[in-house]
């Protein structure tokens, strides 16, 4: 028992102490911090600059009417009347100017407009938010007050009618309702994410522990005092806490962020950082499923470890097991379009699988209660059955140098270990 | 089970695939003895000492060490030093001799003060808070010396442990051999060194080809290859003794400064060599027939069965 944990406290220090593991630990959160970030602030940037836009307008009312929108008084798009003459030679005049960046672009509104005639922007930057978040908004009131005018209503009514009909969506949970942006899918998404990467990640860590041996040449020297599944055991937990304690590392200076964040002034309109779905069963499942996630591979990856001499034959060898890692990764996306469907069902069951995507399908809210016992129980079962190969082909295989063993020997390896 | 051995093979056999390691081997060693086992590159002392130390399991035989078969406390009391040379090299000498001393089940702040105290005699004490791979590889060995000792094993299985050494360092891990010996340690060194071995070991076990050829106390097999007629004389003589180049009679010649050490072809009595001395008129001071050395014996049956 001292034994084991004098494995685990060498593999914990000589990998907490390096120099890459500060490194990443510091800066991990810093990238994930600016890739929340940066995407909030440049939308912000976005709206505060204003946008200026000619209008060319055929029917000479809609113009008046865009300069009373909300957008254009609150100063994020500017439009401009459109020089008189030819239509075509005006287009064509404005289509320059966009060009040599002296507009944003121009909106064509033609005559017809008020009998289902299509009004038509064209600009250098036609990003989603700009168009649909601002001009189409815009364009739409105008259009309907000089409608509503036409049929001959006050302005009043007028502007009743143009306003445009708010259509919010809310999640049911168990616990009541919560407004919906999408922050579902996100989190789901990330989530499946993060356990993606730390699998990957200390997977990768456990193939380089599980090769030093081999390349410190120091293997008999541990052999002659330990037994290869102690070996075996010390490094996977040591490597395991090494990951907690990134992950733990992480998840306080996020947190920090967001409680942050939650309080700032640039982000009191991310409504997605509020109404986060993340509850502590989720954090707990989660953690479940990091655990046995990074269980399951470091077994597999270990094999790989002392099947290889070094660790540049390791890293070709892991190639398949990292292949089984990348499958669901693809998978996310079915999921996140369906997670009831029987598809994501099976899938997310498979172990190999599991612990990247049942966490999607929990924080869609796509789980049973009963699934839970149920994979779990799948996934001990499939960690015990890798630790029982991978032990065999560790024992075997840590005292072969150079040679690398053909399948049928490695057949062998398992079955008389 | 016999308590007053510390190791004891019985019939071993073990081959990898088609090629025989090790085939019918006995060996028995009684506990406070140095013993040096002996052998051509290739033979299987490695695989024997592997064998004792159960990192590889025999396909025939049986195994017991220090009184029974070997068990996990067993294996605390034996300290090994792999012919492999190699350390973590990232982690730092002091705490990787703890480490190593904890693996052998000494409490770690003994480990710790134990790793200084020998750091400190083998001159190593300023390197105690270095990375291995700062050190040379000299210094790497001795490093690895003290693991092996450092939790006062009953039992010292080294591998080569002189191998790539400079003079002095040899002498200090000679002398620390001997000591653990005098502590009542059993020794089993394998080498190619036959000097070394002679001035080391009371017993000699040599493997040929997979099989022993000699066992026993080096006074036997000194007394037995005496008996078989093997002899070395000792020559002094004016001159360089041009008659030695006589490939039919002498085998080889090692000179000691004061005197030759001259080995003789298989069935050449000395007598003929005094005689060929005679001939080319050379001066002799001295002539004395003596057992052959360990070299010549190991050559011999290195040589017999080919």
């Amino acid at each position: 028992m001292n034994k084991l944990l004098a494995v685990i406290r060498r593999e914990y220090l000589a990998r907490v102490r390096s120099k890459w593991f500060i490194i990443t630990t510091l800066l991990a959160p810093v990238f994930l911090v600016a890739a929340m970030t940066i995407p909030i602030l440049l939308a912000v940037r976005q709206a505060e600059r204003s946008v200026v836009i000619s209008v060319v307008d055929e029917t000479g009312k809609v113009t008046a009417e865009l300069l009373k929108t909300d957008a254009f008084r609150e100063g994020r798009l500017r439009f401009r009347p459109a020089p008189g003459g030819d239509t075509e030679s005006v287009l064509q005049t404005l289509r320059q100017r966009t060009l040599d960046e002296q507009l944003a672009g121009y909106l064509y509104v033609p005559a017809d407009v008020l009998e289902g005639g299509r009004v038509e922007y064209w600009g250098r930057d036609i990003g989603q938010t700009l168009v649909r978040a601002t001009v189409r908004p815009a364009v739409t009131s105008a259009v309907r007050q000089v409608q509503a005018r036409a049929l001959g209503l006050d302005q009043a009514t007028a502007e009743k009618l143009a306003q445009p009909v708010a259509v919010e969506a809310y999640r049911v949970t168990e616990e009541g309702a919560a407004r919906e942006e999408g922050q579902t899918v996100i989190t789901a998404h990330i989530l499946g994410l993060v356990i993606y990467m730390a699998v990957l990640l200390y997977g990768a860590m456990m193939l380089r522990a599980a090769v030093a041996e081999k390349t410190s040449k120091m293997v008999e020297i541990i052999l002659s005092s330990l037994r290869p599944w102690q070996l075996m055991l010390g490094k996977t937990l040591g490597v395991g806490a090494v990951g907690l304690t990134q992950m733990a590392v992480w998840l306080g200076i996020l947190g920090l962020f967001l409680v942050y964040a939650g309080s700032a002034q640039a982000f009191a309109d991310a409504e997605f950082l509020k109404n986060l779905p993340v509850g502590f069963d989720t954090l707990l499942l989660f953690m479940g499923l990091f655990l046995t996630g990074y269980f399951l591979y470091s077994g597999m990856y270990a094999s790989v470890g002392a099947i290889a001499s070094t660790e540049q034959e390791a890293s070709q060898l892991q190639i398949p097991v990292t292949l089984l890692v990348v499958v669901p990764l693809f998978v996310i996306p079915v999921v996140l379009e369906a997670p009831r469907s029987d598809a994501s069902l099976v899938l997310s069951w498979i172990p190999f699988f599991t612990p990247i995507l049942f966490i999607v399908r929990y924080v869609l809210g796509a789980v049973a209660i009963w699934e839970i016992p149920l994979v779990f129980s799948l996934q001990i079962v499939t960690i015990l059955f890798v630790a029982w190969v991978g032990g065999r082909i560790y024992r075997v295989g840590l005292l072969m140098t150079g040679k690398r063993p053909t399948l049928p020997e490695l057949v062998r390896w398992i079955r008389h270990g | 089970m016999d308590n007053n051995l510390a190791i004891q093979l019985e019939n071993i056999y073990k081959a990898y695939g088609t090629k025989v390691a090790v085939e019918g081997l006995d060996m028995r060693l009684p506990r406070a003895t140095i013993c040096g086992l002996l052998g051509p590159n290739g033979a299987g002392k490695t695989t024997t000492i592997r064998i004792i130390l159960d990192i590889i399991g025999p396909d025939r035989g049986s195994v017991e060490v220090l009184g029974g078969p070997l068990t996990p406390e067993t294996r605390d009391r034996i300290g090994y030093l792999p012919e492999e040379r190699g350390l973590y090299a990232k982690m730092k000498v002091l705490e990787l001799l703890t480490f190593l001393g904890e693996l052998k089940a000494t409490p770690r702040r003994l480990a710790t003060e134990r790793s200084a105290d020998w750091l400190e005699r083998l001159d190593l004490a300023d390197w105690a808070d270095k990375k291995v791979d700062e050190l040379s590889r000299g210094m790497q060995q001795k490093v690895q010396f003290i693991s092996t000792v450092l939790h006062e094993p009953e039992l010292l299985i080294l591998d080569e442990p002189f191998a790539g050494l400079d003079p002095l360092n040899v002498d200090t891990l000679k002398e620390i051999v001997l000591e653990q010996k005098r502590r009542g340690a059993t020794v089993l060194f394998s080498t190619h060194n036959m000097d070394q071995a002679e001035r080391l070991c009371e017993r000699v076990v040599m493997i040929k080809d997979a099989r022993k050829v000699l066992d026993g106390t080096l006074a036997e097999i000194k007394r037995q290859a005496w008996l078989e007629g093997q002899r070395q004389v000792l020559l002094a003589v004016e001159g360089e003794g041009a008659f030695l180049d006589d490939r039919s009679l002498v085998r080889s010649v090692e000179d000691r400064g004061t005197h030759k050490a001259v080995s003789l072809q298989d069935g050449v009595e000395p007598q003929r060599l005094l005689e060929a001395a005679m001939r080319s008129g050379t001066v002799v001071h001295r002539f004395e027939v003596s057992e052959p050395s360990l070299h010549d014996i190991f050559v011999t049956r290195a040589r017999a069965r080919e």
